[in-house]
């Protein structure tokens, strides 16, 4: 509800990683602190996906099979997409995080992290989207 | 001399013999009668014949006929008559020696009574009879006289002729007088004195008044009486030669008397005389004559018996000397038996030549007579190359004259001829088919008689002297042979001990002796020559636990069950550890038996133990390294399943926050935790047999599980590098035998190679290939990693295996110099491949184990 009172639609964060166990933990993260969450297992399987347009916020795994979480977001751009990201990654090296920042992601966290720092980050997203 | 000019002298002495004979015949005649008593032309001319070779005989007829001429066409006529009794008496002559030559095997000598025997048939009986014939046929037709009286008058002369002067002649000319140096003086002195007494005799018998008388002092028996003992005397002591000469003289005395007219052949009628005369020496001639061959004969046979004796004494004495004779003293008896054979055979020069080695080159020992002649003489072995070869050949050299020697032996005709040897036999001196060496016998002096005989005893001596010759060379060579065993045995630092058939020590090596308790703290510590090997280390079998296993061993080589034997075992009883390696290899004599060795392998052992375990630090080293180029990726490895936790443990404590939480929710969330609890839990599992250091058990092992968990271990490493790994698995489990940490090191070092070699290539380009394969056939399991990189130069394919080889900046080059050492520890191959497109695949074999027994 927004304060207004009026039902207002939770903002839709879609998140991308190929480690399902983390999949599912984020989801569940995310849900308790009230946001629409999906779950993608790749990059390729969101972009063809009907959330890609209406997502508010991308949480994106770096190293993924196939097209990289930094490629994924760097097409996004590339296409004219203004969606906000943060980056989380188990692999933490100097040159990632200088991409990352490079395609404009609002946060970057490492692998593990807690829930606060997430929420924190996608909230950030939020706001500037 | 020119053998012409000997021939032609020959044919003048001979005619002028003819000559003197006839002239002597025609003397030798008792007067008032016409016929001589003896005709010695004939017998110069059958004694001419008698010493020639038949195909020259008629030389010597036409060297008597101007002599016959001579003699008898000025008393002789018609002179038809001389020239028939030319032939009559050539024929008789020849008749005679024709015989001669045909029935005996020596025509010119009278030393047996079978030569004697013939000689007496053919020339005293024989021939004069059959030519007298014809001479008596031509006599009476050419004369007139009568038939009968002529052959009765010239038969009995020719008989005496041929049986008094024949045999003297052949004698005196075929005599050796150089003999006569060594006849002792008392020989001289008896000869004298039978002359002196024959004289004596004769002069008394055939003495006395004419036709006898005084009595009973001059009968016809008269001289018969008195000349028998003298002419025994002679045939008993000096022989047919001695007797010829007595019987001649005899002879000649007698016709002397009667030409004298005096003795009892002087008879009223002369021509009776005449034919008492012969008949009474023709009578006692023959009986004597025969007498004087047998006594000679006699002597002969008992002086080559003798002599026989003598030699075969001698030979059996020199093979006693050399029978037990010590190697070390065989040139000296060499030297001493040389001279006593060459002494007891008379010989001028005896030489020893003895071949060193294969070559020509020889050492010769030569011993040489007292006897005036040249010095001692010195051979070389390059002087005689001819000989030499001739001898190699096994062939025996004789020459009475060096000029017989062939032409290509040059050298030797010249060195002889320098030496002045006369004649020589070179006999080769061989022993089991080898020619050891020659015995050379040098002449001075004419070639003596009984060459044969001589050369005969020499090959006996020869054998002897070959066989001591071969013997030294055996002894020598199994001395030799016996010495450098005995030195190699004391040089082995082993101890080596010798068994017979029973366990039982016959022989041990310096080693063995010297060792001591605690060097050998074993059953060999208490054994010795003479006690039982096997007994010893049943001894000890309680208290060693490896003995049980020496004895079966040790027998089974002994009972030749097994063609070697070999045991490592630590010492049980010496305060430091020390390993010992025994081995025993059947002894190779029909006795049986084996041959021990025990050697310290201490310090061997020590450096194996000690190379064992560097390889495996450096192998734990090596994995440790490729663990830090790992850390990345373990690190993102671990950080996945702690993310998982993390996050859900968060969000259910969210959830519980909430006024009604719901439980599905929490359960879902624990069994995620315990999930990803697990899984890093499995990570870590892995992490830790990989760091482990070495030292497991070889144990069966699945390649493709094995190759499975390594693709696993580095699939984060492999997503981060943007690698993509295929795997390809055989469709059966290729089970092979070994170190799962060490195999999994190998795949692991070819997969992180892979990676790094892809390191600069597009990314869609990053593929490693993995690929198990078995190779039945071959019983072979194969693992190849494909990469698409940068490859390798092909003409370094076997340096990149070996150790600090790298073409990494942070590289050790130890990856594939360690995979190789694991790999053919394993009884594998490991080797490298240039891809046709980019990259290179790299692949190792190894043997499959064996099924399992069910």
């Amino acid at each position: 509800m927004d304060v207004f009172g009026r039902m207002v639609e939770p903002p839709l964060i879609c998140v991308v990683d190929d480690d399902l166990s983390i999949l599912r933990a984020l989801q569940r993260l995310l849900r308790s602190a009230n946001y629409a969450v999906q779950t993608f297992p790749s990059a390729e399987a969101f972009l063809v996906s009907e959330y890609r347009p209406i997502a508010h916020c991308l949480v994106l795994d770096v190293h993924l099979a196939g097209l990289s979480g930094i490629e994924l977001q760097e097409q996004l751009t590339a296409s004219g997409g203004r969606t906000p990201v943060v980056f989380i990654t188990a692999h933490d090296d100097a040159i990632t995080r200088e991409r990352a920042r490079r395609v404009g992601a609002v946060e970057y966290l490492r692998k593990p992290f807690d829930d606060g720092a997430l929420l924190g980050a996608v909230s950030r997203a939020l706001a500037r989207s | 001399m020119a053998p012409a000019l000997r021939l032609l002298a020959r044919m003048l002495l001979v005619a002028l013999g003819y000559y003197v004979g006839a002239s002597i015949g025609f003397a030798l005649k008792f007067p008032h009668v016409t016929p001589s008593v003896m005709w010695p032309p004939n017998a110069v001319l059958t004694t001419t014949l008698l010493l020639t070779r038949p195909r020259r005989w008629w030389i010597y007829i036409l060297a008597v006929l101007p002599a016959h001429l001579a003699v008898e066409l000025p008393v002789l006529s018609p002179a038809s008559l001389a020239l028939g009794l030319f032939a009559t008496n050539c024929s008789e002559a020849m008749l005679a020696a024709g015989l001669l030559h045909w029935l005996s095997d020596q025509p010119s000598r009278f030393d047996t009574l079978r030569r004697m025997a013939f000689f007496v048939g053919a020339a005293a009986v024989v021939a004069p009879l059959v030519s007298t014939f014809p001479d008596a046929a031509l006599v009476s037709a050419l004369r007139g006289e009568r038939y009968w009286s002529v052959w009765l008058t010239r038969f009995p002369s020719n008989v005496l002729s041929e049986l008094t002067i024949t045999p003297t002649l052949v004698m005196l000319i075929t005599a050796r007088y150089a003999r006569l140096r060594t006849v002792p003086l008392r020989r001289f002195v008896e000869g004298a004195a039978l002359v002196f007494a024959l004289l004596a005799v004769a002069v008394v018998g055939f003495g006395g008044p004419p036709g006898g008388g005084m009595g009973w002092l001059w009968s016809v028996q008269t001289p018969f009486v008195l000349l028998l003992p003298c002419l025994l005397w002679s045939a008993v002591r000096f022989g047919p030669r001695g007797l010829s000469v007595c019987l001649l003289v005899t002879v000649l005395l007698a016709i002397r008397a009667g030409m004298l007219e005096v003795g009892v052949f002087t008879m009223p009628h002369r021509e009776d005389g005449v034919l008492a005369l012969q008949l009474f020496l023709t009578i006692v001639s023959v009986p004597l004559l025969c007498m004087a061959s047998v006594m000679e004969e006699r002597r002969r046979t008992s002086e080559a018996l003798a002599e026989r004796l003598a030699f075969e004494e001698m030979l059996s004495r020199l093979s006693n000397a050399f029978v037990h004779l010590p190697s070390s003293e065989t040139d000296r008896a060499l030297e001493t038996w040389l001279e006593r054979v060459a002494e007891h055979l008379k010989l001028d020069c005896l030489v020893l030549l003895e071949f060193s080695g294969t070559g020509d080159a020889f050492v010769a020992r030569s011993w040489k007579a007292a006897r005036p002649g040249p010095g001692l003489l010195m051979f070389a072995s390059d002087d005689f190359p001819w000989a030499v070869a001739q001898l190699r050949r096994e062939q025996t050299l004789n020459f009475t004259d060096p000029e017989e020697l062939p032409m290509v032996a040059v050298g030797e005709r010249a060195i002889l001829r320098r030496h002045g040897v006369r004649s020589g036999t070179v006999l080769p001196l061989e022993a089991g088919g080898r020619v050891l060496g020659g015995l050379a016998v040098i002449g001075f002096a004419e070639a003596p008689a009984g060459q044969e005989q001589i050369e005969s005893r020499l090959g006996l001596v020869g054998e002897v002297f070959a066989s001591a010759l071969a013997r030294r060379e055996t002894e020598d060579a199994l001395r030799a042979s016996e010495g450098m065993k005995s030195a190699i045995l004391a040089s082995l630092g082993s101890s080596v001990a010798v068994l017979d058939r029973k366990g039982t020590i016959i022989a041990v090596n310096d080693s063995w002796v010297k060792r001591t308790d605690e060097a050998a703290p074993t059953a060999a510590s208490q054994t010795g020559v003479g006690d039982n090997y096997l007994a010893a280390w049943r001894q000890v079998g309680a208290r060693v636990p490896h003995a049980r296993e020496a004895v079966a061993g040790i027998e089974a080589v002994l009972e030749r069950r097994r063609e070697s034997f070999a045991l490592a075992y630590p010492s049980s009883s010496s305060p430091k550890s020390r390993w010992f390696q025994l081995s025993a290899v059947p002894l190779e004599s029909s006795e049986g038996g084996a041959v021990i060795s025990q050697t310290d392998i201490t310090d061997w052992k020590h450096a194996e133990l000690e190379a064992q375990r560097s390889r495996e630090e450096l192998a734990h080293f090596t994995r440790v390294s490729a663990m830090g180029a790992l850390a990345a990726s373990l690190a993102h490895e671990l950080n996945q399943p702690l993310t998982g936790i993390l996050s859900n443990a968060q969000a259910a404590r969210r959830f519980l926050q909430a006024k009604s939480p719901d439980l599905d929710e929490i359960r879902a969330i624990l069994a995620d935790i315990v999930a990803d609890d697990k899984r890093a839990g499995e990570v870590i599992e892995r992490l830790r047999e990989l760091l482990r250091k070495g030292g497991s058990q070889p144990e069966r092992l699945d390649l493709n599980g094995l190759v499975r968990d390594v693709v696993k271990l580095l699939g984060s490493d492999a997503l981060i590098r943007n690698v993509q790994i295929h795997v390809v698995f055989t469709a059966e489990a290729p089970v092979v035998a070994g170190d799962r940490i060490q195999l999994q090191q190998v795949v692991l070092n070819l997969l992180v190679n892979a990676m790094d070699a892809m390191a600069e290539c597009p990314r869609d380009e990053r593929v490693v290939t993995m690929e198990t394969t078995t190779i039945e056939p071959d019983g072979l399991a194969s693992v190849s990693v494909r990469d698409a990189g940068i490859g390798f130069d092909p003409s370094k394919h076997d340096e990149i295996f070996e150790p600090f080889y790298t073409t990494k900046a942070q590289g050790m080059g130890m990856g594939l110099s360690i995979s190789r050492s694991i790999v053919e520890a394993h009884e594998g191959r490991i080797w490298a491949t240039k891809n046709a497109g980019p990259g290179a695949t790299f692949r190792f074999t190894l043997p499959l184990a064996a099924p399992r027994a069910l």
